[in-house]
């Protein structure tokens, strides 16, 4: 079978994927097959649709663990993926991003320690309505297929697509506005901080606060999400749109 | 509403045509670099816009300006694909009665408030598939950079990629196929809108029987 035919079959196969695991077993294989050993695809909608976002991936456990520390809001491949149209290989983030900073390089060294050496993305965006991306990766010191690129493109693109029509023909299944945990203005106010790096002294000094009453705002932010670590609400409040990536990553 | 112009009925929609090649200036030339003729310093007009070609185009129902259009081609005379791209098919270039080629698509720059450029976009979706079921296509191909592929297949229509992306000018270009049946025509209406036609086809824009 040439790659086209390849990709052909795999377009059909995801068009009637009756669920998301059926979506994951398919980039899974897809991934494999197209040569690489890892992929990682997300979907954000952005219509008013109330559905939570989507995010599969087959990434080595122990990365999945790292990154829903703090480590994400230095992912360069996130912020390139807003910057570029254009599908780009991990080796080409300096040129796109002009400089790593230390943070970013740290990511990506860690990424790399953690199974995903060689990468490449596909930025996703239908404007005003959704966006994500999709990126595939390599361990080890394999290199990156280069020959699978092209059809990792079009994987891509039909895999969101795929993922997008499943999540919006299930409109109950999605939370709506008043399930949802909402956090007070002062809780946020902390937790903007503390993604940035705070300590509960320094977002003190700057909000007027006490280091204890910061302390408490975070405790009670937890609370409502149930969640016991300051990691956890981190990814919950990131995760119901309560928190921005830019929020956690202005200077 | 979504105007159907061919070579029998264009002395009634002079003022859209002049806007649609306007902009078609616009956006491919200025914006995009594309290295196409423009006529008159104003007007992108190449070598398929022949008397061959069909044009669906949005005018504003207000104000009657130009919104977005496309350009239709039968496969079987000499269109984008065949002369200039058709190493962008792996294979040979698809080429029958019932199989057409989509090209210009665009929309225009200054649309009302009301309206997003990917509604506009839409809305030619949906009547590129009327079209097609009236005029027994089958099948449309087309070309695009693919950046716009994830706008392109939201539209609820199938589409298959008939070559593999080949980088050109910084940006990788594919083609695709486009099938055309009353399924799609009736996905499409329930996911974007009006139950009604969106084409309009007036009284000249077929010929007559000679």
């Amino acid at each position: 079978m040439s790659i086209l035919a390849d990709v052909q079959t795999f377009v059909r196969a995801v068009r009637d994927a009756p669920d998301l695991t059926s979506v994951e077993t398919l980039m899974a294989d897809a991934a494999r097959e197209f040569g690489f050993d890892h992929y990682g695809l997300t979907h954000v909608e952005r219509t008013g649709h109330r559905a939570a976002p989507v995010y599969l991936s087959n990434f080595p456990a122990a990365w999945l663990d790292a990154v829903t520390t703090q480590l994400y809001v230095h992912d360069p491949v996130l912020v390139a993926s807003e910057r570029s149209a254009a599908a780009f290989a991990w080796e080409d983030l300096p040129a796109i991003l002009r400089k790593l900073t230390q943070k970013q390089k740290h990511y990506m060294e860690e990424a790399r320690r953690n199974g995903l050496a060689e990468g490449f993305t596909v930025p996703l965006h239908i404007p005003g309505e959704a966006s994500g991306v999709c990126s595939f990766a390599t361990s080890g010191n394999r290199p990156l297929p280069r020959a699978s690129l092209p059809a990792a493109q079009y994987v891509s693109c039909f895999a969101f697509e795929a993922v997008r029509s499943l999540v919006l023909a299930a409109p109950a299944a999605a939370p709506t506005a008043e399930d949802l945990p909402r956090l007070t203005q002062r809780q946020l106010d902390c937790l903007v901080l503390v993604a940035r790096g705070k300590t509960d002294w320094v977002a003190g000094q700057l909000l007027g606060l006490s280091p204890e009453t910061v302390r408490m705002h975070i405790d009670n932010a937890k609370s409502r999400f149930g969640v016991t670590s300051r990691a956890q609400l981190m990814i919950r409040a990131l995760f119901y749109g309560q928190l921005s990536f830019s929020d956690a990553m202005m200077h | 509403m979504v105007s159907v112009i061919t070579k029998h009925n264009r002395q009634r929609h002079i003022p859209l045509v002049e806007a649609m090649h306007a902009d078609r200036k616009r956006i491919f030339v200025d914006w995009l670099k594309w290295d196409v003729p423009v006529v008159d310093g104003e007007y992108e007009v190449d070598q398929f816009d022949t008397e061959d070609a069909i044009y669906l185009a949005i005018a504003d129902p207000d104000s009657g300006k130009h919104m977005g259009s496309v350009r239709l081609l039968p496969s079987t005379v000499p269109h984008l694909l065949s002369e200039v791209f058709p190493h962008l098919v792996d294979g040979e270039v698809p080429r029958a009665p019932d199989v057409w080629e989509i090209t210009r698509m665009c929309t225009t720059p200054e649309i009302a408030r009301s309206w997003t450029q990917v509604q506009v976009w839409r809305q030619l979706a949906v009547a590129l598939v009327e079209f097609g079921l009236l005029y027994g296509i089958r099948q449309y191909t087309l070309i695009t950079h693919m950046p716009f592929v994830p706008t392109l297949i939201s539209a609820k229509w199938n589409c298959t990629p008939i070559g593999l992306p080949v980088p050109m000018d910084g940006v990788d270009v594919a083609a695709l196929a486009v099938d055309v049946d009353p399924p799609t025509l009736a996905r499409m209406r329930a996911a974007f809108g009006p139950k009604h036609p969106l084409l309009q086809i007036d009284d000249q824009a077929l010929p007559l029987a000679a």
